[in-house]
């Protein structure tokens, strides 16, 4: 046999039954489902208004942000760790960016790539923070729950400080366009969604260095005397992490149409609830990334049906944190029946 | 064996054509057993004939498909694990469940706490009972010791004590040498004679079948899930039990293959870590088996484990190839070929809730990877397939079983599939045959001689003396942390190796 006629067959034959075999397994293993297609169909049947195809659309806009930011927490907690610093890094960012572009005396004010400019500069916040983060956790070894905290804490302060709290507005059109644009009749915001969320599967579920995220966030140990570069890995997620909170908070920037410091003050919870329900596991080792998807566009969906019958946003909030103990339960119950599964199998030796 | 059983002594517990599946698979086939009143009866047989099934279904942890048992005869069903207990059924775990962060008599009264006044704990009181308990035991250590801080043969005079507390009729010992020094081994079976004699029955299982001729009474064989027979010790020899374990003659316990091994391919030069480890230098050569024997504690393990990386040593060289290393650290000496197993393959060999084939190719994932960094599902599957039909590893399904669902044996097996994928040419192996049955070892010794024949150097760390006088080509001699003595094949004998471990380099 001709080892490479082989080897592309086995790619040709491989991918549509693995991707069978996910699905499948997606639908056992996602008790999430088991709510979110109740919920929507119901919306859809009683909630005036909801099945407008403007209001779909918007829903679907709307979670750009949240699915976008949510991806890139899942990579971190798929480690097993967090990363509360996505807030400062769409705070800082926004206010950066927008100061870099703004027409009231920007430094790129007049320029017509301005924009272009300060979406690089928001994406290099991004990074920086990540690598920040990324050099407490690994190199200092500190709980990324403590690590990021400490940056969110002065990143999001230092926002403040630059722009004493005050807003920079008047920015450029080609930047505000982008979360009300259309390319081909399809919204910006979607079709970067699309772009991410396929990236970060494919990244996770499909690559050598996705198995290497699922290995380490198993046993860290295990993963070392396999050869993995555990620490190379796990900073490049805390970079995967700031990276896409910036490309979020750049919409949620555009969409605003100004640079806020505290742009992202509420929506710590909405991030770290998106990949939760969707099934991450915080310890770790377990997850998936359409999951995180799923999530992101639940909680939307939440806070529009919601809207629409007229309930205030603290009852909102009261059925998030419902929603986040019944996906918890329903994942604790399947898991329980797998476990046991698992023990009788043990008992056969 | 020692006291003499009396002609006709009394059946406590009858155990009659049970039957259990998991599945649809038969896992226990018509099993019957029968254990007297004071005798210790030595349940073996290979990983995976069902002893663990037999006894979790003793212990109430598992209902049963069909059949029935009687204890002290009556009827007896466990609903779960307390029925079973308060019955005087108690099972002493490979794994000791002890609280490590308790202290000893907290653990011996967690389930029934003495109260005092106010609905306090009685502190005083459970200290000077718990420690009465363990002084009847002959147990010097302090009730107020926490369990962390004692050695395992201590901790299980601690298990066995609360098994007494509970009244024990039926004591279930699984694999309780395991992780014993001979001296608390020793203390052990001198508790079980003791036991006996006061009319506990004991059922122990081991793969250790000197230990269960030198202890047991009566002796009984599964094999795949049926009962193969159960007879007086005095009945059996070794070789019997081993041949009907396994359902062939083993012609040899140890399979040796002359071999000629050929160039240096790795060489250790004054290798010391703080009070571990003094001037240690070894040279392994290609296709040549190389035993490192030691008592516990002469730092064989700290050894591979600090030059491999995952610990660090102070000074010292390492040539690899003619070359000096420089960087020490697994992924670098993956790439070069050199592959290590450690003794601790739970916490350090495999990722136990993910699957086999997760595991199989852990380290193997950059070589079948294809454009854009992605896994080729393809090779993923033919690789782990290959290993699992080399190593005969049992699943029934890859994808799906989970690495802690499989026994000792098959998950050692997974672990050295692992390396095998990677093709090395040196592979250290700390314990690589440890709680693992004769069949098994068997088929893992074959292994290594097929690798060794293959031009792979192995460093084969051992506590069995005889498995490396089986398998290996020359044997070094480790005692506090240096190398005592090596011995050629030809030279191999039991007394001055054990003479060079014990007293250090003559």
């Amino acid at each position: 046999m001709h080892p490479r006629g082989s080897a592309r067959a086995a790619g040709e034959a491989g991918y549509p039954d693995m991707i069978m075999s996910n699905l499948r397994r997606y639908l056992q293993e996602k008790p999430i489902n088991l709510v979110f297609l109740p919920f929507v169909v119901l919306s859809l049947i009683f909630i005036p208004g909801f099945g407008r195809w403007q209001n779909l659309v918007n829903i679907l806009v709307q979670s750009a942000d949240l699915s976008i930011i949510a991806c890139g927490m899942t990579f971190v907690i798929m480690n097993g760790g967090i990363d509360f610093s996505v807030v400062a890094v769409i705070n800082l960012g926004s206010i950066v960016g927008a100061s870099v572009m703004t027409r009231d005396g920007g430094m790129l004010g007049s320029s017509p790539y301005g924009w272009a400019v300060a979406i690089l500069v928001m994406l290099i916040v991004g990074l920086l923070i990540g690598a920040v983060n990324g050099i407490a956790v690994v190199k200092l070894k500190m709980p990324s729950f403590i690590a990021t905290m400490g940056t969110q804490l002065v990143f999001s302060g230092l926002a403040l400080v630059y722009t004493q709290s005050v807003t920079i507005g008047d920015l450029p059109d080609s930047f505000t366009g982008i979360a009300e644009g259309s390319i081909a009749y399809v919204p910006i915001p979607i079709l970067m969604t699309i772009a991410v969320v396929a990236f970060s599967y494919y990244l996770l579920h499909h690559t050598v260095f996705g198995r290497h995220v699922f290995a380490i966030g198993t046993s860290h140990k295990v993963s070392y005397i396999s050869g993995i570069h555990v620490k190379r890995t796990v900073f490049t997620l805390f970079l995967l992490s700031g990276f896409l909170a910036a490309l979020g908070g750049t919409i949620m920037t555009s969409r605003v149409g100004a640079g806020m410091p505290a742009l992202a003050r509420e929506m710590l919870l909405d991030i770290v609830a998106a990949v939760i329900i969707g099934g991450t596991s915080i310890a770790g080792g377990r997850g998936s990334m359409i999951g995180t998807l799923i999530g992101a566009v639940f909680i939307i969906v939440l806070n529009n049906s919601l809207k629409l019958l007229g309930i205030q946003w603290y009852i909102i909030n009261v059925f998030k944190g419902v929603l986040v103990l019944v996906v918890a339960f329903l994942d604790f119950v399947g898991r329980r029946g797998h476990r046991s599964h698992g023990r009788r199998g043990a008992s056969c030796e | 064996m020692g006291e003499e059983v009396p002609a006709v002594s009394e059946v406590l517990l009858s155990i009659e054509d049970i039957e259990k599946s998991f599945s649809g698979v038969a896992v226990l086939e018509c099993v019957s057993m029968k254990l007297k009143k004071g005798s210790v009866l030595g349940l073996v047989g290979e990983n995976g004939a069902g002893k663990s099934t037999l006894m979790n279904i003793l212990g109430g942890i598992v209902p049963r498909d069909n059949g029935s048992m009687s204890l002290a005869g009556s009827e007896y069903s466990p609903n779960g694990p307390i029925e079973a207990a308060r019955k005087g059924i108690v099972f002493i775990h490979q794994e000791l469940n002890l609280f490590t962060n308790l202290s000893v008599a907290e653990n011996m009264f967690l389930e029934k706490y003495p109260r005092g006044i106010a609905g306090g704990i009685a502190y005083k009181s459970m200290y000077s009972e718990a420690q009465r308990m363990l002084r009847a035991l002959g147990e010097t250590v302090s009730p107020r010791a926490l369990v962390a801080d004692l050695p395992m043969g201590t901790r299980q005079m601690i298990e066995i004590s609360k098994a007494l507390k509970e009244d024990a009729k039926i004591i279930i010992f699984d694999e309780p040498t395991t992780s014993l020094s001979t001296k608390e081994k020793e203390r052990l079976f001198a508790i079980i004679k003791d036991l006996s004699s006061q009319e506990v029955s004991i059922i122990y299982i081991s793969h250790m079948l000197d230990d269960v001729f030198r202890l047991c009474d009566e002796i009984a064989v599964l094999r795949d899930g049926r009962m193969i027979t159960q007879k007086a010790t005095r009945d059996l020899s070794k070789d019997q039990v081993i041949s009907l374990m396994v359902g062939r003659e083993l012609s040899k316990l140890f399979p040796y293959v002359e071999k000629s091994p050929g160039k240096e391919v790795l060489r250790f030069e004054d290798i010391s870590q703080g009070k571990t480890l003094h001037n240690i230098g070894l040279a392994l050569r290609e296709g040549e088996i190389v035993g490192l024997f030691g008592l516990m504690g002469a730092g064989r393990s700290e050894f591979v484990k600090a030059i491999f990386g995952v610990d660090k040593f102070d000074s010292g060289e390492v040539f690899f190839k003619g070359e000096k290393v420089k960087r020490f650290d697994p992924s670098t000496w993956i790439e070069n070929g050199v592959a290590l197993i450690t003794e601790n393959r739970r916490e350090e060999g495999l990722l136990l809730p993910k699957s086999i084939k997760d595991n199989l190719v852990l380290a193997h994932l950059n070589q079948i990877k294809g454009p854009l960094n992605s896994i080729r599902v393809r090779s993923e599957n033919s690789a782990s397939d290959r290993v699992i039909e080399q190593l005969r590893i049992r699943t029934y399904d890859k994808n799906e079983q989970q690495a802690v669902m499989l026994s000792g044996g098959n998950q050692q097996k997974t672990v050295i599939g692992k390396w095998l994928l990677t093709k090395p040419k040196v592979f250290l192996l700390d314990e690589p045959t440890r709680g693992i049955d004769v069949g098994a070892k068997y088929e893992l010794y074959n292994h290594f001689n097929d690798l060794a024949l293959d031009k792979t150097a192995i460093l084969f760390i051992s506590s069995e003396m005889e498995e490396l006088m089986g398998v290996c080509d020359r044997i070094c001699v480790m005692c506090r942390g240096r190398i005592a003595g090596e011995l050629d094949r030809g030279k191999f004998d039991q007394e001055t190796i054990l003479k060079l471990a014990i007293e250090g380099a003559m």
